[in-house]
């Protein structure tokens, strides 16, 4: 029995539905806000969020067009602030937090708090939450991969006062822009989002004014449950079950090689659905840890996806109850655990094994893995000016969405942490630091092979010209753990980083590493996966996989290899092939004869072909399940093994 | 007798009006046909001479000017029918036009970008490459540019857009492949991003020029087909046409960057509300609202100037194609006199954005409708009356309206006229919540301004809109029906010059930006000096710069103090200006802080000679009730409620809540509370009292 059923609504259907478009519209008032005044391109790039909270701190309504990874978190770090300066808020002040520990979600992620007075009775909160540039730690950008604790991570704010009765406490504020590497922009941040919070005060207000203090508060209220009740109609419309699946973080250093598991178990169960992360893996080496905060973070927004028109608040989460398990766990880590990359990490990992899950209930809706979050930053200082002044280049790409039943993945979108994501115009990244983009675009065969094809990444390389006290550090995962394919589909392609060094050869750096020493003339390139395929390949219709080919979507050479379709070319300029179905019927029968045995060859042997040309590395991640450090070509086993028994659980059943 | 003629052509209807020497509009409203502009215009032309007791062929003879608005060039590109064009950009970066610069409406709902506006097998890569300080990083590989050129020829390319990276800095290889271009395939027209519209970030760039170029070839015929239709006509004036900029430009200009006519008809209607606002109203502050059958058009005045946006897109913000032209802006909400009224799973009453469009169009119709929609609640409140709409030609139906709004009331537990009446509630809180947000975000406060207001169904609620936003004066023109074509009428010759060039207000550079003013300054005297045949009886320049504070991420349009600066006092009042202009529309000021100052413009203005209003007869102040009816008012249940007929009344009447007013082309409600007056150009303003702002009441 929910909570709301039998609870008499008091507002009328049209007051309602006036305030609830109200309270949307001054959430996303304070969005558009922070868009025009922001300094760090980060937060333009839309990394931000905005919400109204009630008197407990729970969420009344959150932006509409916010950044995924930051649902689901604003409610805890309000409560957090509350629970601090209980009984000590006044008019006149504001506030700042950013605690992973206390529910935030990294330290960029800084949050500034408003409450709303009517006289002296506070009526609610108002939050604005913007992803500052860099605050400190022992990498530009504040992204050190191999941190181990949260000192090396940044400034950790408790909740404090940066207004007081009106009064701005500079000495706060200093005491924060101190420890950024940006003093000026996070203060030029910190007032955008103030003031974002002072028009959501107004807005407020002028509510009260119209309708009454009242029916406004009891709107805050009514407008939890009606999401309530309106997500918990839903849940019950589907069958009770419990559905289990895994995901994997690549590995945790202090171990060595070997897929780090994230497990979720999901059950319904009339209204409620509830989710069980305690079978995860302990914390691991890096910063690719989640704090409980960001792990419900990835649960909501994962669970959102299949609700995509119930408005966003704490009533949704009243609906889902969550078991992160025992406390040091990879998804559920805690003070001083390194937590900055949880967003390339288990973030991603539990969202995208949500969308497995719920592709069993609402299958209409399946999607098939999609590519990792990933963050690429060189910063050090930029000779091109004669005071060689400090530069950031911060860079993120668009990949591919996974393959969906009845469509192939979206091409060249932002991150499912955060579709709304910028993609930065190059020139406006250019003449702030010394790297030239040299290549952005499709990568072709990115997308993983499926009857609906993965999504497709993009390439993107550069070189770095005038500069000295550089270094690179790299925020992503998934070299190993690759985006896979459900229904018989295939895995996309490993992420990572090809450092060719002036008057070298390329090297592989990886998926996750940090403060890389960089010269000019240094060049650098790296893929976004594309998303893995729904659906054996072999089902296809080479028609499409035509299509693909002349989209320079899929090679000819992969067109016959992971499809068994045969093209042949006419006349590329003109992009014109022609299919040979009978070729195509014999090839697809040859694969299909022979697939699961290339799964059962010796793996050793398959690494010796790799590292001999003959095979390459779609080869081994698509037919055979065998993973290799990419540079080196050694074998690794242990994930090797973790890898092929994913395939043989996702794919080989649906051939 | 000399007369002045404006034409809008939408994608249905062509609306002309002819303005005579004593400034009196006259209206004819026509099919439009697609590809010949001047079917329309000739049939609506001939409505207007039979009213005026002239021949059509008359009043084209003795015409001096015709405007002409198109959405032609909008419509071609929104059913994929423009020319087959090829894109050249530097080699490395093929998917500008596909990756655009990201973001996506309703992060939760998977929803692709639809495709690129010039497909990947269209796009050539061209070798070369410029740095972000003008340097050239690598040579123009002219091959390149050739074999590109040989491929976009074999495969039937029937104009090519040029964007390469940072030729807003260094043109000088956009400018050879145009030289190229001309020497290989002579008679296919171009576009070099550069010069068509140079601003920093590549995608907004490369997209305005490939929307230029696939419009070329189109309008070319287009406007020149027209042209010589109006000369064989016996018109002999000089013909301008609309622009997105709020002003017109010679048939030759457009020509040449045609994407400058895209939107250029709902651009107008601020233009119009301009006018209006300077002869009826007391403030030049403003919002302009023109309603459609499904969309609802809002832009802004402020101090008597239109507000400019570069940021217009086709299909959608983040996901569709943007201009990336400064044009006037213009946002269209999806909440017409056709939207439709539904229940959510929740059992919320809600109102759009979908639309019963034209076919079957709302219930009243009488074409098969079943959906309710905000015109059928009008029809059940008794504030549109099916005989007299379109002088009684179409049989329409008041018992299907009511059929459509029980679909609604049954479930909420309502009468259907309380239904109806909720249902104008909600529609009219979704306008006013998204004025609210178009205003704020402009640092505009609705209650300051005025609203002037344009399309046939807008008086319907208008006067709900106008309470609830807290805005006391709207005016209601009389030519309502037809606002964009009036706003051409009043509409200058208005073109603008730009120039990237990069410079801070610490230690600015006074002489290089002179020097770059100066040549901004020259480029418009040349403009302005061709139009000396028209005689424009007054032209000004005005200067601006897109600047913002070190490090923000986004540039504001700052008017220059002066058109040039002095040693002495170098960049304060610029600094200055920026202050007080960010702190007007974003509340917060960095007191201190320089500015970096990015793209350098001059704007060139030639007023035109317009009509001067007609005043209209001067009466007693009496308003003659035609006829009474009964209407339905949210507190009040049915009342008895007078209605006038609009050419009857004389300037100066007085007409009190409840009531209605009926013009041929509109209907305006005058809710319980609120007066109508007359303008002495015969116009309405209602005034509304906005202290007894309706709350609306609990069950």
């Amino acid at each position: 029995m929910s909570r709301s059923e039998g609870r008499a609504y008091t507002l009328d259907p049209v007051t309602f539905e006036v305030l609830k478009n109200a309270y949307v519209n001054t959430v996303d008032q304070m969005a558009e806000q922070i868009l025009r005044t922001c300094h760090s391109f980060v937060i333009y790039a839309r990394d931000f969020s905005s919400a109204l909270c009630d008197l407990q701190g729970d969420t009344i309504m959150q932006g509409t067009q916010d950044i995924a990874v930051h649902v689901g978190t604003l409610h805890y770090t309000a409560k957090a602030v509350l629970d601090a300066f209980e009984g000590d808020i006044n008019p006149g002040d504001v506030f700042a937090i950013n605690d992973p520990y206390l529910g935030g979600t990294h330290f960029n992620d800084v949050r500034i708090i408003r409450p709303i007075f009517v006289g002296d009775e506070v009526i609610a909160y108002a939050q604005s939450n913007g992803h500052w540039a860099d605050v400190g730690g022992s990498v530009p950008g504040s992204f050190d991969v191999n941190a181990k604790e949260h000192f090396a991570e940044g400034l950790r704010i408790p909740p404090v006062r940066l207004w007081d009765g009106g009064k701005y406490l500079d000495d706060v504020v200093r005491m924060i822009s101190s420890n950024s590497r940006a003093p000026s922009d996070i203060e030029g941040d910190l007032h955008a989002q103030a003031e974002a919070t002072r028009i959501a005060e107004q807005e407020i207000l002028r509510l009260v004014e119209k309708y009454g203090k009242d029916t406004i508060t009891t709107g805050f209220t009514e407008v939890q449950d009606y999401v309530e009740r309106l997500t918990r109609q839903r849940i019950a419309e589907l069958p009770d079950g419990t559905w289990e699946t895994e995901d994997y973080i690549d590995y945790d250093p202090a171990i060595g090689e070997g897929l780090v598991p994230i497990r979720v178990k999901m059950t319904i169960e009339g209204d409620q659905v509830m989710y069980d992360l305690s079978g995860s893996h302990p914390a691991v080496g890096t910063f690719l840890n989640a704090g409980f905060g960001s792990a419900f973070s990835g649960i909501v927004a994962g669970t959102k996806t299949f609700f995509p028109d119930v408005p966003l608040n704490s009533g949704f989460y009243r609906a889902i109850k969550v078991d992160l398990g025992p406390e040091g766990t990879v998804v559920n880590a805690t003070w001083p655990t390194a937590v900055t990359g949880f967003c390339s990490g288990p973030y991603e990992k539990i969202m995208n094994s949500i969308f497995e899950l719920w592709s069993n209930v609402m299958p209409e809706r399946a999607i098939a893995c999609s590519f990792n979050l990933e963050y690429l930053l060189v910063g050090g200082r930029d000779t091109r000016r004669p005071e060689s002044p400090y530069f950031m280049w911060y860079d993120w790409m668009v990949g591919g969405w996974g393959g969906r039943n009845g469509r192939d993945g979206s091409n060249a979108t932002a991150p499912i942490f955060g579709v709304g994501l910028a993609v930065q115009p190059l020139e406006g990244q250019e003449r702030l630091s010394p790297v030239i983009t040299t290549e952005h675009t499709i990568r072709a065969d990115s997308g993983g092979p499926g009857e609906f094809r993965g999504g497709c990444g993009v390439e993107k390389g550069a070189i770095l010209t005038e500069a000295e006290q550089t270094v690179m550090s790299y925020c992503c995962d998934r070299a190993r753990s690759i985006a896979w394919g459900i229904e018989g589909g295939l895995p996309s392609l490993p992420h990572g980083v090809w450092l060719t060094r002036k008057d070298g050869d390329p090297d592989f750096l990886g998926a996750v590493f940090s403060n890389v020493d960089v010269a000019e003339g240094d060049r650098f390139t790296r893929p976004s996966a594309g998303g893995g395929g729904f659906g054996d390949p072999l089902d296809r219709d080479p028609n499409s996989v035509l299509e693909d080919v002349a989209d320079e979507y899929v090679s000819i050479e992969r067109a016959l290899i992971d499809y068994g379709v045969v093209v042949e070319l006419v006349d590329g300029d003109l992009a014109e092939y022609t299919l040979d179905l009978d070729g195509t019927e014999r090839e697809r029968a040859r694969i299909r004869a022979a697939r699961v045995g290339w799964l059962e060859e010796d793996a050793e042997s398959v690494a010796e072909r790799y590292r001999a040309g003959t095979l390459d590395v779609l080869d081994l991640v698509r037919h055979y399940g065998v993973i290799l450090d990419w540079g080196s070509g050694d074998l690794l086993p242990k994930t090797t093994k973790t890898f092929r028994e994913m395939l043989v659980r996702r794919a080989v059943p649906h051939w | 007798m000399a007369y002045r003629i404006s034409v809008d052509t939408g994608g249905t209807f062509t609306d002309i009006v002819v303005a005579t020497s004593d400034g009196a509009l006259h209206i004819g409203k026509a099919l439009t046909s697609e590809t010949r502009a001047f079917t329309g215009i000739e049939a609506g032309l001939a409505q207007v001479a039979s009213e005026l007791g002239v021949g059509a062929r008359e009043i084209l003879a003795e015409a001096e000017v015709l405007t002409y608005g198109t959405t032609r060039a909008t419509n071609a590109i929104v059913e994929q029918k423009t020319a087959r064009t090829a894109f050249f950009t530097t080699a490395g970066f093929p998917e500008i036009l596909l990756l655009r610069e990201g973001g996506k409406p309703d992060p939760f709902r998977h929803i692709p970008f639809p495709k690129p506006y010039i497909p990947r097998h269209l796009t050539w890569e061209i070798d070369e490459r410029v740095d972000s300080e003008g340097d050239v990083y690598r040579p123009l590989d002219e091959e390149s540019v050739v074999r590109a050129l040989d491929a976009a020829g074999d495969v039937g390319c029937e104009a090519v857009a040029v964007c390469l990276l940072w030729s807003i800095l260094n043109p000088m290889h956009e400018l050879r492949i145009g030289e190229i271009i001309r020497e290989r395939l002579p008679s296919t027209p171009f576009t070099l991003s550069h010069e068509l519209n140079p601003v920093v970030r590549e995608y907004r760039r490369a997209s305005s020029t490939a929307i230029d170029a696939s419009l070329k070839p189109l309008m070319q015929s287009y406007v020149t087909k027209l042209e010589e239709d109006l000369r064989e006509a016996g018109f002999s004036g000089h013909l301008l046409i609309a622009t997105s900029y709020g002003g017109s430009w010679r048939p030759a200009d457009i020509v040449a960057k045609p994407a400058y006519s895209v939107g250029s008809g709902p651009s107008m209607a601020p233009v119009a509300a301009v006018t209006y606002a300077e002869t009826d109203l007391e403030t030049d502050n403003v919002i302009v609202c023109d309603t459609g059958g499904t969309t609802f058009d809002v832009g802004l005045i402020s101090g008597g100037s239109i507000n400019y946006t570069a940021e217009t897109w086709l299909g959608g913000r983040w996901v569709g194609h943007i201009t990336g032209l400064r044009s006037v802006d213009v946002k269209s909400i999806g909440a017409g006199g056709g939207s439709i009224a539904w229940l959510d799973p929740g059992g919320l009453l809600r109102v759009g954005p979908h639309s019963a469009g034209a076919d079957p169009g709302p219930a009243w119709y009488g074409q098969g409708g079943t959906a309710p929609t905000v015109t059928d609640a009008a029809v059940v409140l008794g504030y549109l009356e099916p005989t007299q709409f379109l002088g009684g030609r179409l049989a329409l139906d008041v018992n299907a309206a009511r059929s459509a709004i029980q679909t609604i009331a049954t479930p909420l537990g309502m009468s259907v006229e309380e239904a109806a009446s909720s249902a104008l509630v909600v529609s009219v809180e979704n306008i006013v919540a998204a004025i609210r947000e178009i205003t704020i975000a402009q640092g505009i406060d609705p209650r300051e301004v005025a609203i002037v207001a344009g399309g046939g169904a807008s008086g319907l609620t208008i006067g709900q809109i106008a309470r609830e936003l807290g805005c006391r004066e709207v005016l209601v023109p009389r030519t309502a029906g037809a606002l964009s074509a009036c706003g051409a009428m009043y509409s200058d010759v208005v073109t603008e010059f730009s120039t990237a060039h990069y410079a801070e207000t610490r230690e600015f550079p006074v002489a290089t930006v002179n020097d770059v003013l100066d040549d901004l300054g020259r480029r418009a005297d040349g403009f302005l000096a061709d139009l000396d045949d028209i005689d424009p009886p007054e032209v000004r320049k005005e200067f601006s710069v897109d600047a913002r504070y070190r490090s923000q991420v986004w540039e504001l349009p700052i008017d220059l103090p002066v058109e040039r600066f002095d040693e002495q006092s170098g960049a304060s009042d610029l600094e200055q200006a920026f202050h007080e202009q960010h702190e007007r529309v974003f509340a917060v000021r960095e007191e201190g802080q320089y500015l970096e100052c990015l793209i350098w413009k001059c704007r060139a203005i030639a007023r035109l000679a317009s009509p001067a209003m007609a005043p209209i007869e001067d009466g007693a102040g009496t308003a003659i009730v035609s006829d009474h009816g009964e209407a339905f008012f949210r507190g009040m249940d049915f009342v008895d409620t007078p209605r006038y007929d609009g050419g009857t009344l004389p300037q100066g009447t007085e007409i009190h809540g409840p009531a209605i007013l009926r013009e041929p082309t509109t209907t305006v409600v005058v809710y319980p509370g609120s007066t109508l007056r007359v303008t002495g150009f015969g116009n309405y303003v209602l005034k509304i009292d906005t202290t007894t702002a309706a709350r609306t009441e609990r069950r």
